[in-house]
């Protein structure tokens, strides 16, 4: 009887170390995916720096908006702007 | 039938019976140690789990060199993953072919190399680096044997030439060897190969859309007069931050190999340049400073200054006499000179050196600097002289420094190009002097006669001053070529940044009416840049009219009316 208890406890190390092992394999797997995922991102985040270059924009803004560079006199404070005068009304 | 053992038999079965009893006990210990170990496991806590997972894989992005930013954390430098190709030539079964086929995928790489790489029987030669993807798939869908790919990295610049003499470029190990990326290489370096590496990122004073204003209005002048080279400087008065930095002409560190080496020379920090008129700055700083001058003294702009063989004289000059804020804003030799002579050579001296004109910068960091020269010996004519800015030579990094102390309440602050890298500042002017300079300097620019009047921003109360300086030809000034500047400060009710623009020997054109002179070639530079990047930087405008602001620049009481 003793060795079957042996026997049962035998098999069930067995197990967890292939369960382990297993969870090992997943864990790198997952580990390379991160780093590599990382590596997109950085090449993304240079891209990005490419894509926001001010010359890049620049250009971008001039041939598709219509808009040019910020004169001084449309440059105010938010003080400046008056509140709308409040005028009495029948609804209420 | 029952066995009956006795005497040696006995014995012997039972020592039998002792030893396997022996060893089952033995290897229960160790079942018995087994299950404990396995209830322990699975009842385990967070910790002893996770220092496993340390251990079997590292989630970081592993790149043989930090990265660069701006102050505002946009990416100037990094490392990108590519794939470089090389040969092992012993497997390549006909290298002729080979290089054929590999020529025609990368028509960049010389074919008569090429083939001389493939037939030189080494079994590692590098035959292209960091190869687009493209290219990759290109060759290998040749299919060729003995052409591999090694993952290698790229410096990549996404920013172009914009920062180029900042942040240098590196060699094709990935090793800094200009500017910023040479002198950090201990702190961006990740490679443990070499000697030192903390790999730490970088982060510069430098704002890009900042220098991208300066690069571009530098660059329109610069074209316009042809010149031979340009440096621009935008500084935060009140740091000695450096928020741009541009040297003309610049290069691409993307490509290091077809970089042309004259084009990395810094002539912002580099090259050594009498300066002219803009030093009529330190000497009237000095004057007011030191009591002997006050803003209402009269000078004789009209006779010249004779001194041996040399004679001093002003070139479109008023031809009468001049109170101290019209010898500045008409930029008189003659009454300069006469000043400096009422404050002697070793006040002089010991000014400049002050406003760190006589030495190298100290807290520069790229090594592409240059020291001083200056007058020896220093006697009266080079006393007069230097006043006015001339014998003596400096680089624009060390003007824009000592301008900022002469304008933001006196204080000298050591330049700088890394974010909060500033230091405490010395004195070296009283506050009440340095509000002297700031009106002294508006009139320049404020003024309808002033010199600098085109680099007027309005709302911005630009203030600063001009130079334009005869340089040296073969052995004297021969007018041929001249060195053009503007350093100044916005806005002068509360300088915020000093900015600076240099022409290096612009030619006149139609439109400048034959004139060279800073007023016509760099003014409009400071003009165009302040009112593009006051918005980005957060500057208000203040009403031109602004009663209170133009009150305290008022200087109408030193000034003479002129009739037409």
């Amino acid at each position: 009887m003793g060795s079957l208890i042996l026997i049962v406890l035998a098999f069930a190390v067995f197990q967890v170390e292939r369960h382990v092992q297993g969870l090992r394999t997943e864990l790198e797997e997952i580990s390379r995916q991160l780093v590599s995922g990382k590596e997109e991102i950085h090449v993304l985040e240079a891209e990005w720096a490419y894509l926001n270059q001010p010359t890049r924009l620049r250009e971008v803004a001039q041939a598709h908006l219509n808009l040019g560079n910020v004169e001084v006199q449309q440059i105010a404070d938010i003080e400046t702007i008056s509140y709308r005068p409040i005028t009495l009304s029948s609804n209420y | 039938m029952h066995l009956h053992v006795e005497g040696a038999v006995k014995h012997a079965v039972d020592v039998s019976r002792g030893r396997i009893i022996f060893v089952a006990l033995i290897f229960t210990l160790f079942f018995v140690l087994i299950a404990v170990r396995l209830i322990e496991l699975s009842l385990d806590s967070d910790d002893a789990g996770n220092k496993h997972i340390a251990i079997i894989g590292s989630t970081d992005l592993k790149l043989n060199r930090a990265s660069i930013l701006d102050r505002n954390g946009i990416l100037l430098a990094t490392n990108l993953k590519t794939k470089s190709l090389f040969a092992n030539t012993k497997d390549i079964p006909d290298a002729k072919i080979a290089a054929t086929k590999v020529h025609q995928v990368l028509p960049d790489l010389d074919y008569s190399k090429l083939l001389a790489k493939l037939y030189s029987g080494k079994s590692f030669i590098w035959l292209k680096r960091n190869l687009h993807p493209s290219e990759v798939r290109a060759i290998n869908d040749l299919g060729i044997p003995g052409l591999n790919f090694q993952a290698d990295e790229k410096r990549t610049y996404p920013h172009g030439s914009l920062m180029s003499h900042v942040l240098g470029f590196v060699g094709s190990e990935g090793k800094g060897l200009a500017a910023i990326e040479k002198e950090f290489e201990c702190t961006l370096n990740v490679d443990p190969r070499r000697k030192c590496g903390k790999g730490e990122q970088l982060q510069l004073s430098l704002d890009v859309r900042v220098q991208d204003v300066m690069y571009r209005e530098l660059l329109k002048q610069f074209e316009i007069h042809k010149a031979k080279a340009g440096a621009g400087i935008i500084m935060d008065a009140n740091s000695g931050e450096i928020i741009s930095l541009v040297s003309l002409p610049a290069f691409n560190g993307n490509n290091p190999a077809k970089i042309n080496i004259a084009d990395t020379f810094n002539y912002a920090t580099k090259a050594l340049y009498e300066m002219g008129s803009t030093f009529k700055s330190f000497t009237m700083a000095l004057a007011l400073d030191s009591g002997i001058v006050k803003l209402a003294d009269i000078y004789d702009a009209k006779k010249s200054i004779r001194m041996g063989r040399h004679t001093i004289r002003d070139y479109h000059g008023k031809n009468r006499e001049l109170s101290v804020p019209e010898v500045y804003m008409y930029s008189s030799n003659l009454g300069t000179a006469r000043i400096i002579d009422d404050i002697g050579i070793e006040k002089q001296q010991k000014f400049l050196a002050k406003l760190g004109l006589l030495s190298e910068l100290p807290s520069l960091e790229i090594a592409e600097t240059a020291i001083p020269q200056y007058p020896e010996p220093w006697g009266r004519l080079s006393m007069m002289t230097a006043a006015y800015g001339h014998g003596i030579s400096v680089t624009a990094m060390h003007v824009a420094p000592a301008i900022a102390a002469l304008v933001n309440g006196g204080i000298y602050f050591e330049p700088t190009l890394i974010k909060g890298a500033t230091g405490e500042g010395k004195r070296v002017i009283k506050e009440e002097t340095s509000e002297i300079m700031r009106k002294l300097m508006r009139l320049v620019v404020g003024n309808k006669k002033g010199t600098g009047k085109k680099a007027n921003a309005k709302g911005y109360f630009v203030g600063g001053k001009t130079g334009t300086a005869d340089k040296i030809g073969a052995k004297r000034y021969d007018g041929k070529a001249v060195v053009s500047s503007f350093v100044g400060a916005f806005p002068m009710n509360n300088p915020k940044y000093v900015i600076m623009a240099l022409l290096d020997e612009p030619h006149s054109t139609k439109k400048t009416h034959g004139f060279r002179s800073a007023g016509w070639t760099v003014a409009p530079v400071i003009k165009n840049v302040v009112e593009q990047i006051a918005p980005i930087l957060g500057i208000k405008p203040v009403a031109p009219d602004d009663e209170i602001i133009n009150q305290r620049f008022n200087m109408d009481k030193y000034l003479k009316i002129e009739e037409k």
